[in-house]
């Protein structure tokens, strides 16, 4: 054996020796292998990751402006005491040995909601940072459970400690900085809306993001409604950044690289912000409404009003406006988000314009301005009787005086005459059924438009169709779930009658027109027979140093098509409906030296408030003025009026009446407008104790809408009642 | 002439690849340290030149001397080396809570450092006079009986990375002086068994070993599994693989090491105990490696030179030197790059530390003194 002569086996020895190196070398060799050139990527990913800060800066937001370029959204500086959450607690725990304090929360939502541990992040601020700010003057005035979510959920980008500090404060802070790593002061632009409520419902407001994107750049605020949604894209531009670098106690060591941010483009509405104004003031007097002015000449839309509304500056996160109540808001039954005017109403007598407009197009009417109708106190149409309101009727009348009177009888049999399909067509070349507010490529322009109901026969064949569809799945699902309970019972099989065209003619059943498709029809009327398509945005463009460079355009007076009316049988229409301002139902819509026409109209409603079943009449008036050559096409609809002559023409009339005040160099004053509040009391008053502000009393209610099958259906299905109509009143009791 | 022979017998290649360690230690050790404000750091890498050169007089005292002559005396120096470690223990200086330090004047050395060679020395005398019961387990008992004592003073420092190095020394005098193999290799088989175990246990299982602290488990499982406490325990191991990963193939290039610059490698260990991440990020796999085998190469010289010794007294030393630096090689470099768990203990050659680096150089010039008397054939 070697170990029996010790000499001899040194060398075998001192090899094992070399090749045990060897092997030791190879293993460290491996390993450093894998550490640098396999794994090379990795760790320099995590030098990168705590040696530098990444900083986004915010980009500011575009600003939105009126047709005059005033601006209705802009952005204004906030101080605040910016926290970066990971340079705080990375201090904090090396200064006490890595440790941190922690503390139990509760994450998660439902069911998933549970405890779990998290680094006490308000109990770091309160140790390092709180003390130092006191004394700078800086009361820290952030919420705790924002404070750990955020910390959670966004650690990267900064959480604002304190918010809108003066600027002495700020310069303070600067002079006697406090060099707490992780707490700075910065200056951000945030959204103000300089004329608070004024046009809320076209703006829309802006939100925190949600939380969970995984983005590079999440900005701080995106737009939640209304253009500040639509344009988003545009109006947020491109964040820059910079990047620092760090030593391991979260000094800042230098400065890599900056890149400025771009701005957002600026959104140019066609809005004028002055009859906005106008528009709103005099509709603030009514709780539930809306108003459209639009130029009939252009399609162009200078007023979109609904009220009640609200001030989007209550809904900036970190604003300087107002916070928001939001509780109250969402359960404010007067729904002030919900925008009125691209919301579907039964159209009432408004309607009989369409209907007029149809026999007049349609030649197998054999219908002329000049035709006599006998108009009774009621006719008898598919088996039944169908009364005026007047129930003497009007006797032999023509079409001017049927429009004058807003003569129900007239209606039912023109309608009748002409039949579904032509005004069904007629609908079809204004929009009616359709959305209107809509980008070159069939985008929704404003979140929230309703497309309306223009029924048919088509319309009924599908509504049949998908009434049997789903009884044949009701019928399944019975079968399948082993026949609990009854059968369900079939549906009832409905087929177009006169009888619906009837009722359609005067604008009551299925039909659903939004103040912004009146608007539509109204301006064709007024403009001699050119659809527009209403224009909302004149399009975007990125405002420069060296000037405005226009980004997208929304080109004016988009044909949509046209009426295909005789110009002397358009003419006709516009003097009934000049007549009807000034010797029918809609007198009060008159304004001195100006010739004004338009139609009223009235639809029954009932609406549950409160667990209570309400009449709440939808009245409207819809008209242009001047008669001769219109400037202006305006729609007003009030929920829970009294009538359309006696609660819209008002409006209308004292919002044409500054109008042309305005023009005549009276404009309105421009300021900050505090958000209209909703109520019911037209609705509390179906009594006819409801007298509205500059009205007639109700005993002038003539908009020939007397009470014949009234849009009946419950405001709050509105979703589900595909089928509005009198259904809803029989199946609610 | 005289010249020309005492020269002809210097082994070269161990002597450049030494100056060529020590080179590179002061160059990264400058770039570990250059810019920094402490007082310890600002002139380390002056310093570590000036050891250099007294590290190189004692290598070239003991290449020309008789190694003979040091075993003789192997008793005296031990003794030394003892008397100084308790005066470190009473009248030392305590630096990081450890009284390792005696300072005359403006230079100050680690007694630990000293006993090392002390020790060899005194160490290789035991065995050369037990040499005919060299295959009995008393005199592996006898060597072990030995080590213990400055063991245990070095232990009340305390000083555990220094001290553990002892065992490794024995292990290379005994394996070079021809004890029977199942001596050494038994209780290494049980180490590494334990050590297998452990990580086992602790580290896969994630249980706790009972006659430890907490605190203790917690390091043994960090060990494993640095991001368990990224910020406490496992802070300097995971910026040590960071900083050497990010090095890539090429290196940062000197100067260039953020992780090192930034402080993220803590500056007190970055010149000395993590050395080869400073330079690992700056030089990358190019410079590591050829680091590794440079240490590599060094150590199969003192191997070829203890296999080349003329006899008993030879072969210990150069056993017992091989076993030391061997030992402060692999578990260096392997706690920079998680091979090992980390312990204090500095890289031969390259880690700022006087004391030891002219420990180290007067190790090689006793293998020097070997190889001038080598066997010839």
């Amino acid at each position: 054996m070697l170990l029996a002569r010790p000499t001899a086996n040194i060398p075998r020895r001192m090899q094992a020796a070399m090749i045990v190196v060897a092997m030791a070398a190879g293993i460290l060799l491996q390993r450093l292998f894998v550490v640098q050139i396999m794994e090379g990527e990795k760790h320099a990913q995590s030098l990168i990751n705590q040696t530098t800060i990444p900083i986004l800066l915010p980009p500011p937001r575009g600003l939105i402006l009126d047709r005059n370029g005033m601006a209705l959204a802009e952005n204004r500086a906030r101080y605040d005491v910016d926290l970066y959450v990971r340079e705080l607690s990375g201090n904090y725990a090396r200064a006490h040995r890595g440790r941190l304090p922690m503390t139990l929360v509760e994450v998660g939502v439902g069911e998933k909601r549970r405890k779990q541990k998290q680094v006490d992040i308000d109990r770091i601020v309160q140790e390092t940072a709180a003390e130092p700010l006191r004394n700078l003057g800086i009361q820290l005035n952030y919420d705790v459970e924002e404070l750990r979510r955020h910390a959670n959920q966004r650690p990267n980008t900064p959480f604002q400690l304190a918010t809108q500090i003066d600027f002495a404060t700020l310069s303070r802070m600067s002079e006697r900085d406090p060099r707490i790593p992780g707490v700075d002061a910065a200056a951000r632009p945030v959204r103000w809306y300089p004329y608070g409520a004024l046009a809320s419902h076209v703006l829309g407001y802006v939100g925190a993001p949600e939380e969970q994107t995984l983005e590079t750049f999440q900005p701080e605020v995106i737009g939640k409604e209304g253009m500040e949604k639509g344009f988003n894209a545009d109006l947020e531009g491109v964040p820059g950044g910079k990047i620092l670098k760090k030593n391991n106690l979260g000094f800042i060591m230098e400065e890599q690289g900056y890149q400025a941010p771009q701005p957002g483009k600026n959104v140019y509405l066609t809005l004028d912000a002055r009859i906005q104004t106008i528009a709103e003031g005099v509709m603030r007097r009514v709780g539930r409404g809306a108003c459209v002015v639009m130029d009939p000449k252009s399609g162009d839309i200078l007023a979109l009003v609904s009220v009640p509304n609200f001030d989007p500056n209550s809904f900036v996160p970190g604003g300087t406006g107002e916070r928001a109540d939001w509780k109250r808001m969402l359960g404010d039954e007067t729904k002030p988000m919900l925008n009125r005017s691209i919301g579907a109403y039964a159209p009432g007598s408004t309607f009989k314009t369409l209907t007029a407009l149809s026999a007049l197009e349609n030649p197998a009417a054999k219908f002329t301005p000049q035709t006599v109708i006998h108009s009774p106190g009621s006719v008898y149409i598919a088996d039944r009787w169908w009364k005026d309101w007047n129930p003497d009727g009007q006797g032999d009348i023509t079409l001017k005086r049927g429009l004058a009177m807003s003569c129900n009888t007239f209606f039912y049999q023109l309608g009748v005459r002409t039949g579904i399909d032509s005004m069904t067509e007629m609908a079809k070349r204004i929009g009616f059924g359709e959305k209107m507010l809509l980008g070159p490529d069939g985008e929704s322009i404003l979140a929230g438009e309703d497309p309306g109901t223009m029924p048919g026969k088509k319309w009924m064949e599908d509504r049949m169709a998908e009434r049997k569809k789903k009884y044949k799945e009701q019928i399944e699902k019975w079968v399948a779930d082993g026949r609990p309970g009854p059968r369900p019972t079939p549906p009832p099989v409905e087929r177009w009658s006169d009888g619906h065209t009837a009722n359609t003619s005067i604008g009551q059943g299925f039909v659903r027109v939004t103040p912004l498709q009146m608007s539509v029809m109204m301006s064709a009327v007024a403009n001699d027979g050119t659809v527009f398509r209403p224009r909302l945005v004149q399009g975007v463009a990125l405002s420069t140093e060296t000037g405005v460079k226009p980004v997208r355009e929304f080109s004016a007076a988009v044909k949509r098509g046209d009426l295909g009316v005789k110009p002397e049988n358009l003419a006709a229409v516009r003097e009934g409906l000049r007549a009807v301002v000034m010797e029918g139902t809609g007198k009060n819509a008159a304004v001195k030296d100006v010739e004004v026409a338009g139609k009223t109209g009235s639809a029954q409603f009932t609406t549950r408030i409160g667990g209570g079943l309400v009449k709440d009449t939808r009245t409207w008036f819809t008209g242009f003025a001047p008669f001769k050559d219109p400037k202006y096409v305006i729609t007003v609809i009030v929920e829970g009026g009294v009538s359309g002559g006696s609660t819209c023409a008002p409006l209308a009339s004292e919002i044409l009446f500054k109008i042309f005040e305005m023009e005549k160099g009276v404009p309105p004053a421009l300021v900050y407008q505090a958000p209209v509040v909703g109520h019911f009391h037209g609705v509390t008053a179906s009594d006819g104790s409801y007298v509205p502000g500059a009205g007639p009393t109700p005993t002038d209610d003539t908009d020939g809408d007397g009470g014949v099958f009234g849009g009946i259906f419950n405001w709050f299905d509105e979703g589900n009642n595909s089928g509005g109509g009198g259904r809803g009143l029989r199946r609610n009791r | 002439m005289a010249r020309h022979r005492i020269f002809s017998g210097i082994h070269w290649p161990s002597l450049f690849l030494m100056l060529g360690l020590c080179t590179a230690g002061i160059l990264i050790i400058y770039s570990a340290t250059h810019g920094s404000e402490m007082a310890d750091l600002k002139n380390a890498a002056i310093q570590q030149g000036a050891w250099v050169g007294l590290g190189l007089a004692c290598y070239f005292a003991l290449a020309f001397s008789d190694y003979h002559r040091w075993v003789a005396q192997g008793w005296a120096w031990f003794g030394g080396g003892l008397f100084l470690l308790l005066v470190v223990l009473l009248f030392g200086r305590e630096v990081n809570g450890a009284k390792s330090w005696l300072r005359f004047g403006p230079v100050g050395f680690q007694p630990a450092e000293v006993m090392k060679l002390a020790f060899l020395v005194g160490a290789t005398a035991l065995l050369v006079t037990m040499r005919e019961k060299m295959e009995k387990f008393r005199t592996v008992l006898a060597l072990v009986g030995l080590a213990l004592i400055p063991v245990f003073l070095i232990l009340k420092q305390p000083d555990l990375g220094s001290a553990a190095v002892f065992l490794p020394m024995c292990f290379g005098l005994l394996f070079a002086g021809g004890t029977r193999l199942r001596f050494l290799l038994i209780p290494a088989g049980i180490g590494l068994a334990g050590v297998l175990a452990i990580y086992l246990w602790v580290g896969h299982f994630g249980k706790e070993l009972p006659f430890l602290k907490t605190y203790q488990n917690n390091r043994i499982r960090t060990f494993f599994d640095p991001n368990l406490d990224p910020l406490g325990a496992g802070w300097t191991i995971r910026q040590s693989i960071i900083a050497i990963g990010s090095g890539g193939f090429g290196g940062k290039g000197f100067l260039r090491g953020d992780q090192n610059m930034y402080g993220f490698l803590p500056k007190n260990i970055a010149y000395n105990d993590f050395i080869f991440s400073v330079l690992g990020e700056e030089w990358g796999f190019l410079g590591g490696s050829l680091l590794i085998l440079g240490e590599a190469a060094l150590l199969l010289c003192i191997a070829w030179i203890g296999m080349r010794a003329p006899d008993l007294q030879g072969r210990l030393l150069a056993g017992g030197v091989l076993g030391m630096l061997f030992t402060h090689f692999f578990i260096n470099v392997g706690m920079t790059i998680k091979v090992v768990p980390i312990t204090g203990i500095p890289l031969p050659f390259v880690s700022y530390g006087g004391t030891f680096l002219a420990v180290c150089m007067a190790a090689m010039g006793l293998m020097q003194s070997i190889w001038r008397q080598r066997r010839l054939g």
